[in-house]
């Protein structure tokens, strides 16, 4: 290879990590009107074809894949530009979604989101059913005295979520402890505070605030 | 006593002094950290579900104040007692101090302003008070540019909804009483509740943006 082809090369991965630093920085504004020139698409066949074989029927969520429905629009976008940058990187999200991600094309992404927000959201109920209430309680009120902070603060007192929080209520136990298991890891260190929360967490607190909100309706 | 055994006397006797030093900076480090979960990276404060405010820059004795407030029930709004009681609970006593200093020492950039439009009459208000109302100007307390000192809290910089709600709050009750002469109304309960909705709001705009 001429210099002048190395130059041009290094330029190009100079303008990448670029691009990729500020799709880091940005979330898409989905308030801001992008959607009115999307391509058409039907959003519930443009799931059921694309989503629902990982996700499940009605992508109520299926072994490692979480519950789509009822997810927070702004939560779910969000994290479609970090599967697409592989910021979150946890084995399965990279051998999956940062490729189903890439082709979610942006101006339509806004749309699929706010029809996932829409679908009903049905509980996993798979949790430990022992740990419920001091799952609760962690919920609730965190762990003072360990230094982990009350989820509801951000996630909502019924688990909702909002904005970019995710609803976590209802999800599944087994997939909400391998998150907070995945950024004890290493993984996923984008996601704000999260990362140092969970490595605060005990196995025992992780089971019981999981077990709780898989019962959350 | 052979000179050896001297020096590990010696050093045995330097660690026992440093090891407990080294574990309150670890524990406060981690509390520290436990704060800014909610109350932003910086102190900035920070919107999750619910609102935390800015307490960077905060003056320490107005946060020593609160911390007190809060852990004897006083500080009565639904948001604080669900959150900061418990909270404070776990703050031991001889830590306080230390993270007070750490927050009053953070400046970040204000995080979260209000309608840019009302930012006018809210700088009137703050610089000459509302005199028909009997309103001082907030300056005469809080300072020309809003930073407090001693037990008068900062304003520059804060949260725009914090302070709307903090503001109607003594409307509804909230900190009634002084924090630190627990008999003694609060006083900015009179000061309050003569304001407009609309002049708390203005005043909150202006200073959410204040550096």
């Amino acid at each position: 290879m001429k210099p002048i082809k190395i130059t041009i090369a290094a330029l190009a991965i100079a303008c990448s990590s670029v691009f990729a630093l500020a799709g880091h920085a940005q979330i898409r504004n989905c308030n801001a009107g992008v959607g009115a020139e999307s391509w058409p698409i039907e959003p519930d066949k443009y799931v059921t074809r694309n989503c629902a074989f990982c996700h499940g029927e009605g992508v109520q969520g299926r072994a490692v894949a979480p519950r789509l429905a009822g997810q927070n629009r702004d939560y779910i976008v969000v994290q479609l530009q970090r599967f697409r940058n592989k910021s979150r990187n946890n084995p399965f999200s990279l051998k999956y979604m940062s490729h189903v991600a890439i082709n979610v094309l942006p101006e339509n992404e806004c749309e699929v989101a706010a029809y996932l927000s829409t679908l009903e959201p049905q509980p996993f109920n798979n949790g430990d059913e022992t740990l419920v209430a001091l799952g609760e309680s962690i919920f609730k009120n965190g762990v003072p005295e360990d230094n982990v902070p009350a989820c509801q603060f951000c996630h909502g007192p019924d688990a909702q979520g909002g904005g970019i929080f995710p609803r976590l209520g209802g999800q599944s136990a087994h997939y909400l402890k391998r998150r907070l298991q995945q950024w004890v890891e290493g993984y996923g260190v984008i996601a704000a505070h999260m990362p140092g929360i969970a490595q605060k967490l005990s196995p025992e607190q992780m089971d019981a605030v999981t077990s709780y909100l898989s019962y959350v309706k | 006593m052979k000179a050896g055994s001297l020096r590990l006397v010696v050093q045995a006797a330097v660690l026992a002094v440093l090891i407990p030093g080294v574990g309150f900076a670890g524990e406060l480090q981690d509390k520290i950290e436990y704060c800014k979960n909610c109350h932003g990276t910086s102190g900035q404060g920070f919107r999750g579900f619910y609102t935390a405010p800015r307490i960077a820059g905060q003056p320490v004795q107005y946060l020593e104040n609160q911390f007190k407030a809060i852990s004897e029930h006083r500080r009565d709004n639904p948001i604080a007692k669900k959150f900061m009681v418990p909270v404070m609970e776990s703050v031991p006593l001889g830590m306080r101090a230390a993270i007070a200093k750490h927050f009053s020492e953070l400046d970040p950039r204000p995080a979260d302003g209000g309608p840019r439009n009302l930012v006018a009459a809210g700088k009137k208000i703050y610089e000459e008070g509302i005199p028909d109302e009997n309103v001082p100007a907030c300056a005469a307390c809080h300072g020309p540019d809003a930073k407090g000192s001693d037990m008068v809290p900062r304003l520059a910089g804060q949260f725009y909804p914090y302070l709307v709600a903090q503001l109607k709050g003594w409307r509804k009750g909230y900190r009634s009483k002084d924090p630190v002469n627990v008999t003694d109304d609060n006083t900015m309960l009179p000061i309050a509740t003569a304001m407009t909705g609309e002049q708390i709001a203005a005043v909150s705009a202006y200073l959410s943006y204040q550096r």
